[in-house]
């Protein structure tokens, strides 16, 4: 039981110091507000008990970052096991009354968001957000995605140039300038 | 697309993160709920956690030790029952002495400025009201001498003094908890703030007159109800120097405390330590570990007279498998070794065969079968104990307890 306070105490500093970072991170792939708070918790409360199986961790950003994009995906998994689970992320919009109530995205933010989330295939918006959203390393993010490095810049490269033709397309960036 | 553009890209992806805000009320709420929630886990699994990794084999020395070993408690003076225990130096029941602890009522801070707080963190909430924990960098003649808290509560502030030494922002540890201590929850223990090298402040709330009350001690907490009155009572275990548990509880008005070491009258344990704490048969089981290996004892607490008693010795412990090492057969016992004891790895399990025929330094003979495979299973020698009568061996990260048979 002693174990379990310090671990109580180890994850609290964690929490204190990635929880937002988390959340935003879950929030961008599920874009609802309630479910990111909770898959937030699930993130910790299983980072807590990997720590109570006397667990330790090397990299703890890197791996929470991991763990919280497996409870995400579990999660989506389970809830439509026939269904593409990973074109769930982003269907829905950006302006819900659920987000606005608890988070406020400055507007250009919000456009290019959405048209991160329009990205095929899935795995161009996890790279995109890991790599240069979240600002992984390379090897951070095949850490996380379990990829190859060479498979991160490739797909990043792919991923951007696409990125790059959405917006000249959808004029997001040049209508800041 | 230049390569301008690309950099300007680059800047906007880097910054969406700083353009979504998080309202200050929603990152307070949910984090409160997921400190409830990690609370009720860590019931949960330690609950589940103990009755699995020593409640099973608990059980089954019970059971090994016939009807007689869970009536034994409620028997005990019943002669015709071996439960005699060898030990010389382990009594073969006590009782938890308490005496009054005195504690410090923590007064109103003076000498520090508000706008010198580093940081703050919500270390609890009585009532649903927040208590946060302030901390300021103290110096006295220039020189640094440490952090200073503050707890903050509604609008009243309390000076904890000094709680690390450490030059490390957030370098102390914070412990939440959320006990039932007094009658009507009068008296609320909150929390255990401090660094293993400075100890710990134990932090107490008094509703009644709303003054936040304390104690310094250097030894790490845990509550459980042991007498099972519905009041937690407080455990602290020190393992650096003097290895004790003190039992700290809230009776008639004042803080009380007990040591196990004075009240069992050992000076220096290798190790006093609450290794399992669950109830069966209402039987609250507490471990305590002495300075020869073959004179460890488990004690049961009997919350019928609130005493408690010995009710196994080492050698009746549940072999789940034999092994062999140095010309030596060990039992491989279900208890667990605290990791810190590890010393140099040995050899390995090679090869599985019958009781009989274990002759060759890595045999094994499997006696339960749900007990985990163990070849390749590395053995250990454990840093306080000679290896001639104790080694370890590690099964799935766990480090468990061999101990040679009497050949």
């Amino acid at each position: 039981m002693q174990r379990g306070f310090k671990i109580q105490g180890k994850v609290t500093e964690l929490y204190d110091e990635y929880h937002v970072l988390i959340f935003k991170y879950i929030l961008k792939m599920t874009k609802d507000v309630q479910l990111a708070e909770d898959l937030t918790h699930d993130t910790f409360l299983k980072l807590f008990d990997y720590l109570l199986d006397g667990k330790e961790i090397d990299y703890p950003k890197t791996f929470i970052y991991r763990m919280a994009r497996n409870v995400t995906i579990d999660y989506l998994r389970k809830k439509n096991p026939l269904s593409k689970w990973k074109d769930m992320f982003w269907n829905t919009s950006w302006y819900s009354p659920s987000v606005e109530k608890i988070v406020e995205i400055r507007q250009d933010s919000l456009e290019l968001l959405e048209l991160i989330s329009m990205l095929r295939p899935p795995s161009y918006r996890d790279v995109v957000i890991l790599r240069k959203v979240e600002g992984f390393s390379i090897r951070e993010t095949a850490e996380i995605l379990n990829w190859s490095e060479s498979k991160v810049r490739v797909t990043l490269s792919r991923a951007m140039k696409k990125l790059e033709e959405k917006i000249h397309k959808g004029g997001v960036l040049s209508e800041q300038e | 697309m230049s390569k301008n553009e690309k950099t300007y890209l680059d800047n906007k992806l880097e910054k969406l993160n700083e353009n979504i805000d998080i309202t200050e009320e929603f990152k307070r709420v949910t984090r409160y709920k997921f400190m409830e929630k990690m609370t009720e886990l860590d019931s949960k699994k330690t609950k589940k956690s103990w009755f699995l990794k020593v409640g099973l084999p608990t059980i089954a020395t019970l059971l090994f030790l016939s009807v007689a070993s869970v009536l034994l408690l409620s028997n005990y003076d019943n002669p015709n029952l071996d439960t005699s225990v060898e030990s010389a130096s382990l009594p073969e029941e006590f009782e938890l002495d308490f005496e009054p602890l005195e504690y410090e009522q923590y007064e109103k801070p003076s000498g520090i400025r508000y706008e010198d707080s580093e940081y703050e963190t919500m270390i609890n909430d009585i009532d649903g009201e927040p208590v946060y924990l302030e901390r300021y960098l103290q110096y006295e003649n220039n020189k640094y001498i440490g952090i200073r808290g503050v707890i903050r509560y509604q609008e009243k502030a309390v000076d904890l003094g000094i709680i690390t030494t450490s030059k490390e922002k957030s370098s102390e540890s914070i412990m939440m908890f959320k006990s039932t201590f007094s009658e009507g929850n009068i008296i609320q223990f909150i929390g255990v703030v401090g660094t293993r090298k400075d100890g710990y402040q134990f932090l107490f709330y008094n509703k009644g007159n709303d003054t936040f009350f304390g104690f310094h001690h250097m030894g790490e907490a845990d509550h459980f109800d042991w007498d099972q009155d519905g009041l937690d009572e407080i455990y602290i275990t020190t393992s650096g120097g003097e290895k004790n548990v003190e039992v700290v509880r809230w009776n008639n008005g004042q803080l009380e405390k007990a040591s196990i070491n004075e009240s069992i009258s050992i000076d220096n344990p290798l190790e006093t330590n609450i290794s399992s704490q669950f109830i069966l048969d209402n039987i609250v089981v507490v471990e305590v570990e002495i300075n020869d290996e073959k004179e460890q004892q488990m004690y049961g607490f009997d919350v019928g007279d609130k005493t408690f008693k010995a009710y196994k010795k080492i050698n009746d412990r549940p072999a789940y498998a034999q092994i062999r090492w140095n010309n030596t057969t060990y039992k491989i016992s279900g208890e667990m070794v605290n990791s810190r004891w590890i010393g140099e790895e040995i050899g390995e399990i090679n090869r599985y065969v019958s009781e009989s025929e274990l002759e060759r330094d890595g045999d094994a003979a499997i006696i339960k079968r749900d007990f985990a495979s163990l070849i390749h299973k590395k053995i250990y020698e454990l840093e306080k104990y000679d290896s001639s009568l104790v080694i370890a061996i590690e099964v799935d990260e766990y480090y468990y307890f061999a101990f040679a048979t009497d050949e």
